[in-house]
């Protein structure tokens, strides 16, 4: 650890006070929402406008901070909460949480030209169909937020949640998708002027697009692509609304001087991939990346089998004697006890030498130019301001 | 099986075991130790990851993997369906024309207006699991679903087609897949958590969402590292008054705060044991130790456990 991880915790504190825009990203289960909480509270303490948005708060987090109903709007977080833990933030913390359905239904009233328009598309099934499945709608609508975030000028700082890896790529890519999706070229291409009594889209009776449609209507159904169809009609006049809030984003995500990424991971060997993997996806898109989050890392590391003990014995001669002094007993009558404590305790440095491999792993991957930051597995489970700020402490050192 | 509650799941003769859970829950060694154990029995199993960018499966039995199932070790084949390959496999079994089968795969519209069509990729891949569940190559097929939310939008999507599709070839599969899944004697879907409170939190949560949905039926629960309960009550005594002397040497001193912190988690478990014996019940709940060693060496472990439930 040591120059390393001060480096890291220098690279995460610069984020904080400079930074317009901080994404934690990682695998699922790994403390991502509360190192974003962590980081949003060391900003406010630095005098910042922060808000935190995360996608799917444990509730018990939310509650501690007060947000009983944690929603789609945005909520400050009373100072109130920090009274007691011997800080005072001197900016403002604020928090939400991302309701996709909610913020897909706002960005079509605000782009939407006509109260007609927008009546149709809320009313059209496909249109309830993309807000509650499509994945991938998710991240148009974290990045739509963003945008309305980031140019509300509200706030100083952006602390964003992701949802778990894949689909923290797909945000990634969700303004390509975006475009993709709402391509003008297949939308003329469903909305070709419609010929006898059926409905738009579905009677393209020349040219080529008769074989494909009559082909995906045998494969896929007629009533599914005229629901497309009219999906179509009713977005049309929304797409360039759309189509420049995505590109506004994809830029900010990829400025260094305004955005930083931070990969959240624990040492686990598949949590591990997944940050080697998304670092690469990163470094790949020529996003501001390079600074990871070792959560939950293994404290015994490192110790030595005893010198004066049996094979594989933690606990020497020496070690064995003291306990039973220390507890008035007789040696013999603490064998058992002395052994399942020692077997206990090999068993704890074996998994927290695996931790500290990984880590090591991960360092000479990502080599010189990236910064890890190792955080040590806490005894308790963090949902409280006190212990945000103790993750604080080893985030962003003392 | 006279054990402490939760000490196994009944499996009964499913064919379809979907395994669903958190990235960090152990799911793939899980996935992995199941298909070990059946395999152990005489069951030729197919392991089945969804789209994975970077699939797991070459971690525990080396090589790649791809759409296709292959051989990864003996009577365990598997494969990493994506989207398209199982677009393909639906379009031939719905069009029995090779030609136009390529035809309409290598089209650009049918390409970009299938992978932005909401539903479509999660249906397309579900109808390509239920075409397994009737392969008679395998006796079982185990999916490894996607760590995230995503695993919940493929279970819904064939119930939302059948809102939203009145008929039509999309709606007959739709209504295949789901009177095939939510069949208990065929398909089950089994929760891999940790014993964490708010893990426990969000299985419960899910549970009840997959309950709601009837599809696919609920098999169970895994609680994975489930902390060992080493100690009795007396020992806990002696740890206690040991932590609260001041200079014991080093080793003692880490040993004896390891073991507390164990115990500690072995409270908030067998709270967390007990909350699920409550939704689940006895026998759908199967308790799994914290295990160290390579990816392989964990399911390996598992399989192990698990035979022994089978």
């Amino acid at each position: 650890m040591g120059e390393g991880q001060r480096e890291a915790q220098a690279a995460l504190i610069q984020a904080v006070r400079e930074r317009k825009l901080v994404v934690c990203v990682g695998s699922g289960g790994v403390g991502k929402t509360t190192t974003a909480a962590s980081i949003g509270i060391r900003a406010a303490i630095e005098g910042r406008r922060v808000i935190v948005v995360t996608i799917d708060p444990a509730k018990r987090l939310a509650n501690s901070l007060g947000l009983e109903a944690l929603g789609n709007d945005e909520r400050e977080i009373d100072p109130a909460r920090f009274a007691g833990h011997g800080v005072e933030p001197k900016g403002a913390l604020f928090a939400m949480m991302l309701d996709t359905r909610a913020t897909f239904d706002e960005v079509i009233r605000k782009v939407a030209p006509d109260d007609e328009t927008r009546d149709r598309v809320l009313g059209n099934r496909i249109y309830t169909h993309i807000s509650d499945t499509l994945s991938a709608s998710h991240d148009y609508m974290a990045s739509e937020k963003l945008y309305d975030l980031y140019t509300s000028g509200k706030y100083d700082l952006i602390v964003l949640d992701t949802p778990p890896m894949k689909n923290a790529i797909d945000f990634l890519e969700a303004g390509g998708q975006l475009a993709r999706f709402l391509d003008d070229s297949i939308i003329s291409w469903f909305l070709q002027p419609h010929e006898g009594g059926r409905r738009v889209g579905a009677s393209l009776i020349s040219g080529t697009g008769t074989l494909v449609y009559r082909l995906l209507g045998r494969v896929f159904g007629n009533d599914f692509l005229d629901e497309i169809a009219e999906f179509f009609l009713a977005t049309k006049d929304l797409l360039e609304g759309f189509r420049e809030r995505a590109e506004f984003v994809s830029e900010l995500l990829h400025d260094r001087t305004k955005t930083r990424f931070v990969v959240v991971c624990t040492p686990r060997a598949v949590s591990m991939d997944e940050a080697r993997y998304f670092h690469r996806q990163l470094a790949e898109r020529d996003m501001p990346g390079g600074l990871f989050i070792v959560n939950q890392a293994g404290r015994y590391a490192g110790h030595a089998a005893a010198a004066d003990g049996g094979p594989g014995e933690y606990l020497g001669a020496a070690d064995r004697a003291w306990i039973a002094q220390a507890l008035g007993r007789d040696a013999g009558a603490l064998r058992s006890f002395i052994g399942r404590l020692d077997q206990h305790f090999e068993r704890s440095v074996a998994l927290d030498n695996d931790d500290a491999r990984s880590v090591e792993g991960l360092r000479s991957f990502v080599g010189s130019g990236a910064k890890v930051c190792v955080v040590p597995r806490l005894t308790t489970e963090v949902y409280d301001v006190g212990g945000l700020l103790t993750i604080g402490g080893h985030v962003f050192g003392e | 099986m006279s054990e402490a509650p939760g000490s196994a799941i009944r499996f009964g003769n499913r064919r379809v075991f979907f395994l669903s859970g958190k990235g960090g829950t152990g799911k793939t060694a899980i996935s992995v130790g199941v298909a070990r154990a059946l395999a152990r029995r005489g069951k030729r199993v197919l392991i089945v990851e969804i789209d994975a960018p970077r699939p797991n499966l070459p971690n525990y039995f080396g090589g790649q993997i791809d759409a296709q199932p292959r051989k990864l070790g003996k009577r365990i084949d598997g494969c990493n369906i994506d989207f398209y390959s199982a677009l393909r496999a639906y379009v031939e079994s719905v069009v029995p024309v090779k030609r136009i089968v390529g035809l309409i795969l290598k089209n650009r519209v049918v390409k970009i207006f299938l992978t932005a069509t909401p539903g479509a990729r999660e249906l397309v891949l579900m109808s390509r699991i239920w075409e397994f569940s009737w392969d008679p190559r395998w006796d079982h097929i185990i999916v490894d679903l996607p760590a995230s939310g995503h695993a919940m939008a493929l279970m819904r999507t064939p119930s939302l087609a059948k809102k939203t599709f009145a008929r039509g070839p999309l709606r007959k599969r739709a209504d295949e897949v789901m009177d095939r899944f939510r069949d208990p004697a065929v398909a089950g879907l089994f929760f891999c958590a940790l014993p964490g409170e708010m893990p426990i939190n969000e299985t419960l949560e899910t549970r009840e969402q997959l309950v709601e949905l009837g599809m696919p039926s609920v098999g169970g629960v895994f609680l994975n590292q489930y902390p060992d309960e080493s100690f009795s009550e007396e020992e806990q005594g002696l740890l206690d008054d040991l932590a609260a002397m001041d200079e014991a040497p080093r080793a003692v001193d880490a040993a004896v705060e390891a073991a507390i912190e164990t115990r500690r988690k072995q409270v908030i478990a067998s709270h967390g044991l007990d909350r699920l014996l409550d939704a689940f019940g006895d026998g759908y709940v199967g308790r799994l130790p914290v295990l160290p060693g390579t990816h392989s060496q964990v399911a390996d472990a598992i399989s192990l456990i698990i035979t022994e439930w089978l």
